[in-house]
């Protein structure tokens, strides 16, 4: 199988490969193939678990018309980076009851690997996650960035996200006042 | 079915169900202002994302809708105030209080795969979050009103709020919230509640067809409408008192014209501190049916404290 592999592939994605040989590809919205471990991909993500089942995987490169490359480099990373690092009986059982699980704070590695994207490659690794059904990236990279928002003013928000301003100052004042209650405290 | 269940069900819907684009192009559709394309926009339009609809709502629900930081976002921008209130206020309501979510809306049960969120609540998706999340206070007795960690509502307090001739009626009420006053023996306890569909209710109705005024100087605590007094169109049956354990007469409860009920009364201070009102009070006539559904409303300790109150 001949794969036109992308560029930031990481190391470990070789030695699965190697491994076991047991890998899909998939095809990034501008074409570039990607190659991932089949167990990983069906363990993490629900819809390639679908489609690994329902033998709709192209071996020429399964079509994800709605990634674009560079978020699909992250999911896959992410994916090789779940397989091998932490295959312990504790995450095993917590992602096949993930749904009912409630949230459990990022491993390490996880935070580090979100933390080094840019906003706009973190928002479009949330879209890829919850396009593919990845509960767990959904959950690390939604926290990463609540953690953004976490504490901050309004003005603070504005600042980190880039968002503008386009209340007018009475509305501003008016619905400070509406939205206060929830700072009552007892 | 879990809760968690529930809701990755609803946000996966729709982009597992084929039209996966829906995620991506609908989404792209929803971005603020940009009416370019998606993924190619990004780069001039810096941080789109968080404007868009779904990640906010995943970025909530990684929180367990917090309600502080949701009434923060919403003073951001129009754009993000209008999903929070579309969405996301919504999204706190069902998590919070899933069955009376749907009993008052009359959405199939949550929880079940495939059943559309239910749409629109009269009196707004705010409003309902600060009613089950904020304690009205006692206004008369100068108690302010304030934030609570868990409430319970249940329909049989309600019924008990409700004349015969309205008892057709469905309606929650919380347990009332006990307040000492400087000065006084006596405790206040406030209560607060909801009707379902109220535009069709009996007890509308019966205010309108005695042509009760609204009153002129309170106001609805949750949605700011206006409000009748209850007390003044003479609809106060005897178990309300009985229910809460309140000096008869010294009660007072308003119904505003969306269905929100708010009202305080003064209430014997018992000996033991942690004395229960409806083991006294309600117990005789108004015994707990069978098929009542109590629901807690709550702030929802381990998680939500864990990341959002700090």
């Amino acid at each position: 199988m001949e794969v036109d592999k992308g560029k930031g592939e990481a190391e470990e994605t070789r030695k699965v490969a190697e491994a076991d040989r047991d890998t899909v590809t998939l095809k990034s919205s501008d074409g570039k193939l990607f190659e991932v471990s089949k167990e990983a991909a069906a363990r993490l993500s629900t819809v390639l678990a679908g489609m690994i089942a329902g033998g709709s995987i192209d071996d020429n490169g399964t079509d994800l018309k709605q990634i674009g490359s560079e978020a699909l480099e992250n999911v896959v990373d992410y994916c090789n980076k779940h397989a091998n690092s932490i295959p312990s009986a504790a995450l095993i059982s917590s992602s096949i009851s993930f749904n009912t699980a409630p949230f459990k704070e990022p491993e390490e590695w996880e935070r580090k690997f979100v933390d080094r994207l840019s906003h706009d490659a973190l928002f479009d690794l949330v879209e890829a996650a919850n396009f593919l059904g990845m509960e767990r990236l959904l959950d690390v990279t939604c926290h990463k960035i609540s953690e953004m928002m976490k504490g901050k003013s309004p003005d603070q928000i504005r600042e980190v996200f880039n968002i503008k301003n386009d209340y007018t100052k009475e509305e501003l004042e008016e619905i400070r006042q509406e939205l206060a209650w929830a700072f009552y405290d007892d | 079915m879990s809760e968690g269940a529930r809701n990755t069900r609803r946000f996966f819907g729709a982009s597992s169900s084929g039209a996966a684009g829906s995620g991506g192009a609908g989404s792209a559709s929803n971005r603020d202002g940009s009416g370019i394309g998606a993924a190619a926009s990004r780069s001039s339009d810096v941080n789109t994302g968080i404007l868009d609809e779904n990640v906010l709502a995943l970025v909530f629900r990684s929180i367990n809708f917090d309600p502080k930081a949701l009434c923060t976002v919403a003073r951001v921008s129009r754009r993000l105030r209008a999903v929070a209130e579309r969405v996301l206020w919504r999204e706190l309501c069902i998590s919070r209080a899933p069955r009376m979510v749907s009993s008052l809306t009359g959405a199939p049960a949550a929880g079940v795969a495939g059943n559309p969120p239910p749409g629109r609540i009269v009196g707004g998706w705010p409003a309902l979050a600060k009613l089950l999340l904020f304690c009205c206070g006692a206004a008369s007795a100068s108690v302010p009103g304030h934030f609570t960690g868990v409430s319970r509502f249940s329909k049989t307090s309600g019924r008990s709020f409700l004349t015969r001739r309205c008892r057709g009626d469905l309606l929650y009420v919380s347990d009332p919230c006990e307040h000492a006053v400087p000065g006084a023996d006596d405790d206040v306890g406030a209560y607060r509640g909801v009707f379902r569909g109220f535009m069709r209710s009996r007890t509308r109705a019966c205010l309108v067809g005695r042509r009760v005024a609204l009153e002129t100087r309170v106001r609805c605590p949750y949605c700011g409408a206006r409000v009748w007094s209850m007390v003044a169109a003479g609809l106060v049956p005897r178990s309300a008192w009985k229910r809460l354990g309140a000096y008869e007469g010294r009660l007072e409860y308003y119904v505003c014209v969306s269905g929100h009920l708010h009202g305080n009364c003064w209430l014997a201070r018992l000996t033991s501190s942690d004395g229960d009102h409806d083991g006294g009070g309600g117990g005789g006539d108004d015994s707990e049916d069978e098929d009542d559904e109590e629901e807690d409303a709550s702030t929802e300790g381990g998680s939500d404290d864990g990341h959002a109150a700090n």
